[in-house]
């Protein structure tokens, strides 16, 4: 039962991760140098910080669990880490 | 036993990234890690640990971060973190590995530019997740496919028989 569960999350996980990929450059386009909120693959929320994007999505009543949060940065940047 | 990595491809990058699921207790949740073979350590992220609640209070510190945005990043050590990790198969793989944490409470009383910087770095997994775990990086740029594999005694019986 819960590995039938586990295996839902992965697939939410894996539809948001593959959205954010596919849809990579409009979201660059878009939201380039910006932090955005992905559920359902949809964009729910964008902002230029971290803390902005997480209020908007509580003002929303957006449950965390399904949500995908990653930073785009902007055209012409590549982050090295 | 495999995990798909997803290989991304932009014009101007390209990236390997793990999907996992926290199964840290008080913390259940997603996380969409990059594979940073140049990282000897794996380290949830300022955004992952902060959307998760991961509580470190009780945690040892850990070396500050550095090389890892702007200037040093506080970071504690969780002694045994819980994942999971999906196959290809849809097989759900437990692991438990001590795992550093951005310290968030005491990043935020660090400047506005460096809290800011700090959140664009995403969750990553180092060697250590390899080594620990047993697994075996994959990466095939001409097959456009990249992998975990397990390479533990008992799945390369399984693999056998």
């Amino acid at each position: 039962m819960e590995s039938q569960q586990v295996l839902r999350e992965f697939k939410t996980l894996e539809a948001g991760s593959a959205f954010l990929s596919n849809k990579f450059l409009d979201l660059q386009n878009r939201y380039g140098d910006q932090f955005i909120a992905i559920k359902e693959s949809k964009v729910v929320a964008h902002a230029p910080s971290f803390d902005q994007v997480k209020d908007k999505i509580h003002e929303q009543k957006l449950g965390i669990k399904e949500l995908i949060i990653e930073f785009i940065p902007a055209k012409g940047k590549i982050i090295l880490y | 036993m495999r995990f798909n990595l997803e290989l991304i491809k932009t014009p101007e990058s390209e990236r390997v990234r793990l999907n996992l699921i926290s199964r840290q207790p008080h913390s259940y949740g997603n996380i969409i890690a990059v594979v940073d073979t140049g990282s000897p350590k794996t380290v949830i992220s300022a955004r992952d640990a902060s959307l998760l609640k991961i509580s470190v209070d009780k945690s040892a510190k850990s070396s500050p971060l550095i090389g890892f945005g702007r200037g040093t990043i506080p970071a504690r050590q969780i002694s045994q973190f819980k994942f999971l990790i999906k196959s290809a198969d849809n097989q759900i793989k437990s692991l438990e590995m001590p795992t550093d944490i951005v310290d968030i409470i005491a990043l935020n009383t660090l400047g506005r530019d460096h809290v800011i910087q700090a959140y664009q770095i995403p969750t990553i997994i180092g060697l250590d997740f390899l080594r620990v775990n047993k697994l075996k990086l994959v990466i095939d740029f001409e097959g456009d496919s990249a992998y975990l594999e397990d390479i533990t005694p008992d799945s390369l019986n399984q693999a056998l028989n």
